[in-house]
């Protein structure tokens, strides 16, 4: 073990550390906050599996998301199943959208991609306002409560922290093997991998499965948090703050969607009772950051301290086996000339490629 | 956070950390059982009342002598304009009448739930937890509603429904920190109709709702007594919210020959059912009769002369004769410069009641349960909305009108008052105890034998 | 189910397909020449409704409310090229990324603007009320939104394959270095044609206004969703096949909501899928 890796650890102990001392310090209101702002980490985190990993930007996840949800809501409000069988339904609802979804969206990429994962995330909304007597529509399904153990918010907090740092760890394993590397081979140049002889296909469904598995997961914890769901989580809105929340932090990285989440998570629930205009202001920093921190928060702050970030900030720089690019490169224009489905180069494209 | 730790300290600090991971390892996952003993108890307890004893370090900022009031209403999101209609409802009330009521101020708090339950709980809660509100009154839409009052009956705080319908939270899932001042129930204004339209002698009616439950239950109301009444429902049409185009059902309803049909819309549904209605050129052909909500101040202000004519029932008619209305709608013009919706005259009605409330616990709400019996006896001899009392199930008495839009001589459009049924309880003239032992109107239960 | 049902269905149908081609024959435009897709195409939809009905308020002219919504919206479309897109040009994700930035703001700012309340759109006399069809009557209003539709298709078939404009336009896509060494300045090509395409949403967002209504934070997202699923399905980039995918949803739309009520959404999503299955790049789109 390397001292780096010590290091790591040794501040990954210390995070954790603060969060499971943090009930002790603030107040219930705040512990909510965190939970939603570690809820949708995770979620970011799956759209930064296929968006920052992989270079296939989604605007579809709560799609993913809500199912995952629904499922969860459905089985304990209208089949009285216990909590075994509700995340059980959830697990298998998330993962049965996200191979159909996977499977649509396999043969696309870049702004195709983008688009179809759109659609689908749109059309699940569409389908919670109108599939009213599985949904209930608008009013949504409550009364999903939380297991007895977990059923007071800081026990709860507890176990959102503990399933959102275990999902980390996952993802850190998963960057880093076979599947990882070819994933980062699709965003680098997916026609090189096609002619080495990788089914490109089959391995963006594989991915876009397991980026949906993270957002079922969240979309559970998500359900058990409010004890209800309602269409509101499935709006692009959700997918577009997913997304921002991983831009803003730094995609291709492990904690940029998490930090991300926590600023713009704690930045609504704060700022929104003085900002009126919020929606507005979240726009202007989707912008900002695209025009001029595409590396996000951590990418920032790898421009800013180079060596601090060489250690723990984020895996491209340690030096790891399987370090990708620094943060943000899969928005760098480097997808588009790969992705081009006419085969057209133009003078822009050679220039944003090199 | 981690980076701007200095370079010396980083490896001790790895260290203490390594240690600490260890600790936290054997005790994070199963942090329920292994918990300070003062909070071992909760469990059982139920979700959400450990409020008490959690180990904060905060103290809540609660103005000691004021009587705090959390106002949930959206002032973002797509119903942002019927929740500032609240608002303005509300605060009118206190810029009439002073906001000290038996020598306590009362101090309203607003916060925005965006219409999203999401967003609307966590703003509960912070009104609950962080400003320490006395209680919590609103939201707008059913599920923001339904949510808070689900949690804070949890928790025991007195939440007040002006607006949220749901027929249940008076019926048959009552929870006992939850009244209905100045409120509803989806169907207590559709019976009325249902037996009216009955008796002008309409036979086969067709019914156009929201595919949700206010739709079901506003519907419900209707279909029940219209058949009581020797009526027969020939079709039930259910659109979903945020129906586009109108116009296959238009072509279903032509089909289906109805002599009368029945509509409950929200919203912008409203608005392009009453649009296609006209374009289609039924406006002449079929009477149609609304709900509450299809045509409400809120939407008439948007609205041509396509909703001319017009009649839905209501309990809130801005065009109502009566002194208490008019002052109220006159007073609401110049101050806002618009005719009120039903959202501001519940809103301002139930501030009324708040008052009258906090009047007869003289300014003394730290006992929830005292207050909400106070509540419970307020007798409103006359209001904006007519004279007012709650039944025992915590839901009003109130009149209810058949309304009419017409032009007003300032080429606003409104609501005038065709013939108003007084003292309608939300059972109608059904028998409370048989009345619940049916279902809830749904989609597949509409009072229909 | 009569004839006279599925006549009455098929008008319905139609009616809706042309308000659909409208707002996607934008939007399928402007990707089609600058491959550059615009998730604020919605917004522009709804800021050149919204433009619309201040103006027909003010005036009481349909026909200036038409022209002063779609200019505004080509102007705004000039505003965004100009300023944002190009300092990304040619880096497809940071573009489309960027449009959603936008989306977000100009759903926001009309709703601070306009207010939340939904609106409609009031119509002169001579274009509401129906008109006759021989043994059925329909809505005059919607008769002439399909026409409309026809109309604009054709012309900007016109303008694309027949005219010097539109050869340097689909010359400047395939190569830039050749227009730009004939002394043509790409650059305002481009941002003329991200005007034309912004000017078809402003109008389109006119017509819609009469035709659905306007809600801030809806009909901006239904419509876009609406646009999306026409041009995935008829091929992006392709002007008839955003013609085909337009007919194919309006009349899906039409017949599902009487036949298969429950199904009404879902009818959108199983075709989509189809076709993105068997033949991704769309029914008229151009293989890659």
């Amino acid at each position: 073990m390397s001292l780096t890796t010590k290091v790591k650890l040794g501040l990954l102990a210390t995070g954790i550390a603060a969060g499971v001392a943090l009930p002790y310090l603030t107040s219930p209101f705040i512990i909510g906050i965190v939970t939603l702002a570690l809820v949708f980490g995770l979620f970011a985190m799956s759209i930064d599996v296929l968006a920052g990993f992989g270079g296939l930007v989604t605007v579809g996840q709560a799609g993913i998301f809500a199912v995952a949800a629904y499922g969860v809501g459905y089985t304990a409000t209208h089949l009285d199943g216990g909590h075994v069988l509700q995340v059980a339904v959830g697990l298998a609802a998330g993962i049965a959208i996200s191979v159909i979804f996977a499977i649509m969206a396999m043969r696309t990429s870049g702004v195709y991609f983008l688009m179809v994962t759109l659609a689908q995330g749109m059309i699940v909304w569409g389908l919670a306002y109108r599939l009213a007597p599985i949904t209930g529509a608008e009013n949504g399904l409550r009364g999903i409560l939380r297991p007895p153990a977990v059923s007071a918010y800081w026990t709860y907090y507890y176990l959102v922290l503990a399933i959102v740092a275990l999902a980390g760890g996952l993802l850190w394993i998963v960057t880093r093997s076979p599947v990882g590397l070819a994933l980062r081979g699709l965003r680098d140049g997916e026609d090189r991998l096609r002619m080495l002889g990788y089914n490109t296909a089959f391995h963006k469904a594989y991915v876009f499965v397991l980026s949906g598995l993270f957002a079922t997961i969240a979309g559970i914890l998500y359900v058990y948090l409010n004890q209800f769901i309602s269409p509101a989580a499935s709006e692009f809105a959700t997918s577009g703050h997913g997304l921002l929340m991983a831009i803003l932090g730094g995609t291709g990285t492990l904690v940029g969607p998490l930090i991300g989440a926590f600023v713009i998570v704690f930045a609504e629930n704060m700022l929104s009772t003085y900002v009126e205009r919020w929606t507005t202001l979240l726009g202007a920093v989707f912008v900002i950051t695209i025009l001029f921190a595409r590396g996000g928060l951590v990418g920032m702050l790898s421009q800013a301290w180079p060596r601090v970030l060489a250690r723990f900030g984020h895996p491209a720089a340690s030096g790891d086996a399987g370090a990708g690019s620094p943060p943000g490169a899969a928005l760098d224009g480097t997808a588009h000339a790969t992705s081009n489905p006419h085969g057209i180069t133009t003078e822009d494209d050679q220039r944003s490629s090199r | 956070m981690t980076s701007t730790i200095p370079r010396r300290l980083r490896t001790p600090l790895a260290v203490t950390a390594a240690a600490m991971l260890v600790a936290v390892a054997c005790s994070a996952p199963g942090a329920d059982e292994t918990a300070p003993p003062e909070q071992a108890g909760e469990d059982a307890e139920g979700p959400g009342d450990g409020q008490e004893d959690t180990p904060t370090g905060e103290v809540p900022d609660i103005d000691a002598d004021a009587i705090n009031v959390g106002v949930l209403a959206p002032t973002t999101g797509t119903v942002a304009a019927s929740g500032q209609d609240m608002l303005n409802g509300w605060n009118l009330y206190w810029d009439e009448h002073g906001s000290s009521v038996a020598g306590r101020e009362i101090e309203s708090v607003h916060e925005d739930t965006a219409g999203d339950p999401s967003t609307g709980l966590n703003k509960a809660q912070r009104l609950v937890g962080d400003v320490g509100v006395d209680m919590l009154v609103g939201p707008l839409l059913a599920n923001v509603g339904l949510a808070v009052a689900e949690e804070m009956n949890r928790q025991q705080m007195p939440v007040l429904l002006p607006i949220v319908s749901a027929d249940d939270l008076t019926q048959r899932e009552q929870l006992d920190w939850v009244l209905r001042p100045a409120g509803w129930t989806s169907s207590q204004t559709t019976h009325v109709l249902g037996e009216y339209v009955a008796e002008q002698g309409y036979e086969r009616a067709v019914t156009i709702c929201n595919d949700y439950a206010f739709g079901h239950e506003s519907c419900g109301g209707f279909a029940n007594t219209f058949t009581d009444a020797g009526g027969e429902v020939v079709e039930q049409l259910w659109n979903p919210l945020g129906t586009q185009d109108f116009s296959t059902y238009i072509a279903e309803i032509q089909q289906a020959d109805p002599d009368v049909v029945f509509s409950e819309q929200v919203g912008a549904d409203s608005v392009r059912l009453v649009q296609a209605w006209s374009s289609f050129g039924l406006t002449d052909e079929i009477p149609l009769f609304g709900n509450d909500t299809l045509l409400d101040q809120s939407l008439l202000r948007n609205m041509g002369d396509e909703a001319i004519g017009l009649q839905s029932i209501g309990r809130f008619t801005e065009g109502r004769e009566a002194p208490a209305t008019q002052e109220f709608v006159n007073a609401y013009l110049d101050a806002y410069d618009e005719l009120p919706s039903y959202y501001a005259a519940a809103m301002y009605t139930a501030a009324r009641w708040v008052a009258e409330a906090v009047e007869a616990v003289d300014g003394d709400v730290s006992d929830g349960e005292a207050f909400l019996d106070a509540v419970r006896d307020v007798q409103l001899d006359d209001s904006p909305m007519g004279p007012m009392s709650l039944d025992e199930y915590g839901n009003p008495i109130q009149d209810v009108d058949l309304r009419r839009v017409e032009r007003r001589d300032d080429g606003r459009l409104w609501n005038v008052s065709v013939e108003t049924f007084e003292s309608v309880g939300q059972f109608w003239t059904y028998d409370p105890d048989e009345f619940l032992d049916q279902p809830v109107y749904s989609r597949e239960y509409q009072g229909i034998e | 189910m009569t004839m006279e049902f599925v006549f009455f269905q098929l008008l319905n149908g139609l009616s809706f397909a042309g308000l659909l081609f409208l707002v996607a024959s934008g939007f399928t435009l402007i990707f089609g020449l600058m491959r550059v897709v615009n998730l604020a195409h919605g917004g522009f939809y709804l800021v050149g409704g919204y433009i619309g009905l201040t103006i027909v308020l003010a005036t009481g002219n349909i026909w200036l409310a038409a022209l002063g919504g779609a200019l505004a919206v080509g102007v705004l479309g000039v505003l965004m090229e100009t300023s944002l897109l190009r300092r990304v040009r040619g880096q497809e994700l940071p573009e489309v990324l960027l449009t959603i930035g936008v989306a977000f703001m100009l759903g926001d700012l009309t709703l601070a603007f306009w207010g939340g309340d939904p609106r409609a759109m009031p119509l002169p006399d001579y274009l509401s009320g129906s008109v006759d069809l021989g043994f059925i009557g329909y809505p005059r209003f919607r008769v002439l939104v399909t026409l409309l539709a026809v109309a604009v298709g054709i012309a900007l078939w016109l303008l694309m394959s027949k005219t010097r404009v539109g050869a340097i336009v689909r010359a400047g896509v395939d190569d830039r270095e050749m227009i730009a060494a004939l002394g043509i300045n790409i650059r305002l090509v481009f941002t003329g044609l991200f005007f034309f395409g912004a000017l078809l949403a402003g109008l389109s967002g006119v017509v819609g206004a009469a035709f659905l209504g306007l809600v801030p934070g809806e009909s901006d997202i239904e419509i876009l969703l609406f646009a999306l699923v026409v041009v995935i399905l008829g091929g992006l980039g392709s002007l008839p096949g955003a013609a085909i995918g337009s007919v194919i949803v309006g009349l899906i739309d039409a017949f599902a909501k009487a036949l298969v009520p429950e199904l009404a959404f879902f009818t959108l999503f199983a075709p989509m899928a189809i076709v993105l299955v068997l033949r991704p790049e769309g029914l008229l789109g151009r293989r890659a």
